[in-house]
């Protein structure tokens, strides 16, 4: 079996297997610079991530952040988007850029009136004239914005619909929009476009979506519509099987602390998820000790930084390279009150996950990846009762018994 | 002493008194003057997160008030809705209306450590034009603060945690304000370190006694305008909150001290609303990094500004320049045209039922009638492709969400908890 893919935009090598777990570190070269896998990727919404500026971001060790298609395509639009050369461009970013397709956005913004086989019917937000995303249009609009990573279009239902007729309907019809995207991409040479294996969780369906997509032989794979979180169960039986080794896996709007680190034990490489930097405008510190609700009084004269374990730019000390020294109850004071205040716990949060990945990834490369689960959800639980059942039953699937204390 | 003031340029006329300083302050940057004083609301010059404030502004000195927690309120408060009384001020805090004993304020002064403070007066912002009754009684209270003040500095001097202290000026006439006046004397150039006035007519109260003192304005100009007549009336630090209401309106000022081109009638600033950028991008988008590129930008326009006077006073040729300036520009700032990102934060302050200011923008296939917008315009028509039936729209869980990326709500109820 290969540890290595090349196409003509991407690179991916696993450098690292975990003996017991499926987890994999690997290296994942695109056209803006090489990241390290597995990841977290903040989203840029509108290509500006919640205030930060792009220096602040990068500072956060991001090389790889998400835009969405569908917003792009509305401000600034296509035309701006080639007269100014891309989305890199527009928001003076050098790192790598993933976009998805812009029909998920719609689903959860619109309620949809319908998807037909063209594609998604859906009205303006500016003016309520209808308009119609069609899997060729999404294609042109990302190689407008130029990201190294583009979705192709999906037919998205919540993976919980009982109408098993829709659910597999959607899966070919998926199936037909990733031929037609392919089709409508002109720019593989600079762009990888990946399929997105339906999230429906049906697993004859599943099986079908997967080897028919797999068969395209797209630089990457997505896994979609998982996002929901009420199905954990049922996504981490479904997870990784049978998709080819040698090729990065990206599961789509995942983004709390144990749902990585318990994808990333059944094989999966890439994640995205709006919850950190969302959190942080509630005054949600993502810490090790849990996520802490800094309006909450308690921490009104906690003078201690955000989390005591962090090395992000606002949890260092002054004199600890620059840092700025934030405690809790400074946070405290502004949340809520002043943007700095949820630029500042932006910050610290991306940078949580981005360096919770990058631990993963060390403990994989060290082969340790199973004692690294047993202590992290230790630390963030405290006592086993309170461990989520999903997580638990997830990783006696792929040989880690989170009950047993050996190895801790 | 923790401060210093130089005069390194004296006044040379009494009707146009620039000069030029610099503030020595222990331990910090020094400060040449004339220079920005910039604004803090809870101790954040607002939008800048500390690192970019370092990085990217040359903010040398900054005010903030005591209602978010140095001055006893902000420069530009939000009105006050109940009287003062002997021992309170009545401030504007994060929680509410509420009284602030002066003693609570003094006591703070140890605990907090600022580089200066201003001595609280009994000014009542919001209400103007007091009556006779009321004019006697600020005049009586803010000398009893002052007693009170000077006590409790004194304090903390034996602790070598000394800051300066700053003394305002009332904003009434000289004569309504004699005894106050009389009493600054009596304590003296040695424990006053700086000068602050609230209003430009106050410069000329200023008593002979404390012409060596750093002058501080926390008057509201509007305009550079404004700044240069304030520089005429002989201050030296300078708080300009047009700087962030430009920033928040969507307004990147553009002007230059002294003048560099021989046009006439220029704009002070570009409604970003009419350029193609990625910072209207973002204003368009309602994105709050727009205020944060735009205050970085505004303040860098007004440091430049500064300079530009500073310069010019030492060239011998501020009055020609600002006449040339006065000539060349517009008188007022550019009318802001678009939305800018959701008014909150700070904003909300001004009572608990502030509501949402702008419109989400998402809106259901559904009932009743469309979001409207103002920035039709720079609307691509990219995604409209072919007809379908028009049905009207509500919005996505107004209530819920806080901002605009509307993106996996799915998490939402996490968010929220
Ligand atoms: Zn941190």
């Amino acid at each position: 079996m290969s540890n290595k893919f090349t196409s003509p935009a991407l690179t991916f090598e696993i450098v690292g297997k975990c003996s017991t777990t499926r987890a994999r570190a690997s290296i994942l070269s695109l056209p803006h610079g090489p990241v390290q896998l597995p990841i977290f990727q903040p989203v840029a919404t509108q290509a500006s991530l919640k205030g930060l500026t792009p220096a602040q971001l990068a500072q956060t060790g991001c090389n790889l952040c998400l835009n969405n298609t569908y917003h792009l395509g509305l401000k600034p639009g296509q035309k701006t988007l080639d007269a100014i050369g891309g989305a890199h461009k527009l928001q003076g970013w050098k790192g790598n850029i993933l976009t998805d397709s812009g029909g998920f956005q719609m689903v959860s913004l619109l309620e949809l009136a319908t998807v037909t086989e063209d594609g998604v019917r859906f009205l303006s937000p500016h003016d309520g004239s209808p308009m119609l995303l069609t899997p060729e249009h999404s294609i042109s609009l990302q190689n407008s914005i130029g990201s190294d990573i583009m979705m192709q279009l999906d037919d998205v239902i919540a993976t919980t619909s009982p109408d098993h007729a829709r659910i597999e309907e959607a899966m070919y019809r998926s199936i037909r929009w990733l031929d037609r995207c392919i089709a409508a991409h002109k720019k593989p040479e600079s762009q990888n476009l990946f399929c997105i294996i339906q999230g429906g969780l049906d697993l004859r369906l599943r099986e079908t979506c997967t080897r028919e997509m797999v068969k395209r032989n797209t630089p990457g794979i997505a896994i979609g519509g998982l996002s929901g979180g009420e199905a954990k169960d049922a996504y981490c039986q479904t997870c990784t099987g049978l998709l080819p080794d040698a090729k990065p896996r990206y599961v789509m709007g995942v983004g709390y602390p144990e749902d990585l680190v318990v994808s990333v034990a059944l094989g999966a490489d890439m994640f995205d998820c709006v919850w950190p930097t969302r959190t942080a405008r509630f005054g949600n510190a993502i810490t090790s000790d849990g996520v802490l609700n800094l309006r909450s009084a308690r921490f009104s004269s906690d003078f201690s930084p955000i989390d005591t374990l962090c090395k992000c730019l606002c949890c260092r000390s002054i004199e600890d390279n620059d840092g700025l020294g934030v405690t809790k109850a400074l946070v405290h004071s502004i949340a809520n009150k002043e943007t700095a205040g949820a630029h500042l716990l932006s910050i610290h949060n991306v940078h949580y996950l981005l360096n919770l990945m990058h631990q993963v990834r060390q403990a994989i490369v060290q082969d340790e990846y199973p004692h690294f689960l047993k202590r992290y959800f230790k630390q963030i639980y405290k006592t086993k009762d309170k461990y989520p059942t999903w997580a638990v039953t997830a990783l006696k699937g792929v040989g880690v018994d989170l009950l047993t204390d050996e190895d801790l | 002493m923790s401060t210093t003031f130089h005069i390194v340029k004296p006044r040379t006329s009494e009707d146009s008194r620039q000069r030029l300083g610099r503030l020595i302050l222990k331990g910090r940057n020094d400060i040449p003057t004339p220079n920005l004083l910039a604004l803090a609301t809870r101790g954040f010059v607002p939008h800048l997160t500390p690192d970019i404030l370092q990085k990217e502004t040359n903010i040398l000195a900054v005010h903030a008030g005591f209602e978010d927690f140095l001055g006893p309120r902000r420069a530009s408060p939000v009105p006050s809705n109940n009287p003062n009384t002997y021992t309170s001020l009545n401030i504007c805090t994060s929680l509410g209306h509420r009284d602030l004993e002066i003693s609570i304020y003094l006591e703070a002064i140890a605990k907090s450590r600022p580089d200066v403070i201003i001595a609280p007066v009994d000014i009542e912002f919001g209400r103007h034009n007091p009556g006779a009754k009321r004019r006697d009684k600020i005049v009586e209270r803010s000398t009893a603060w002052l007693r009170s003040f000077e006590t409790a500095l004194k304090e903390t001097e034996s602790n070598h945690l000394s800051p300066a202290a700053w003394v305002p000026i009332l904003p009434l006439e000289a004569e309504i304000q004699r005894t106050y006046l009389d009493h600054l004397e009596e304590v003296g150039g040695s424990f006053i370190q700086g000068i602050v006035v609230y209003d430009p007519g106050s410069t000329v109260n200023v008593p002979e006694a404390f012409h060596h003192l750093p002058l501080v304005s926390l008057t509201e100009p509007r305009t550079p305008h404004d700044v240069l007549r304030l520089v005429v009336l002989g201050t030296d630090i300078i708080a300009a909150p047009f700087i962030t209401a430009a920033s928040e309106a969507g307004i990147a000022l553009d002007f230059d001290f002294p003048v560099k081109t021989t046009s006439k009638f220029l704009a002070l600033g570009t409604d970003m609303w009419s350029e193609v950028a990625y910072i209207q991008h973002l204003l368009s988008a309602k994105e709050m990094l727009a205020w944060v590129l735009l205050q970085i930008h505004n303040h860098h326009v007004v440091d430049k500004f500064f300079n530009g006077i500073r310069e010019s006073i030492a060239r011998n040729t501020f009055e020609a320049d600002v006449l040339e300036f006065t000539n060349a520009y517009q008188s007022e700032l550019p009318v802001f045209q678009g939305q800018g990102p959701r008014i909150r934060g700070y904003h909300a302050s001004l009572g608990a039922d502030a509501k949402k200011l702008n419109q989400a923008p998402f809106k259901k296939m559904g009932h009743s009638t469309p979001a409207r917008h103002n920035d039709d315009k720079s609307m691509s028509n990219d995604m409209k492709d072919q007809a379908v039936e028009v049905k009207r729209t509500k919005a996505v869980n107004p209530d819920v969400m806080d901002d605009f990326d509307f993106d996996g709500l799915i998490n939402q109820s996490r968010a929220n908890d």
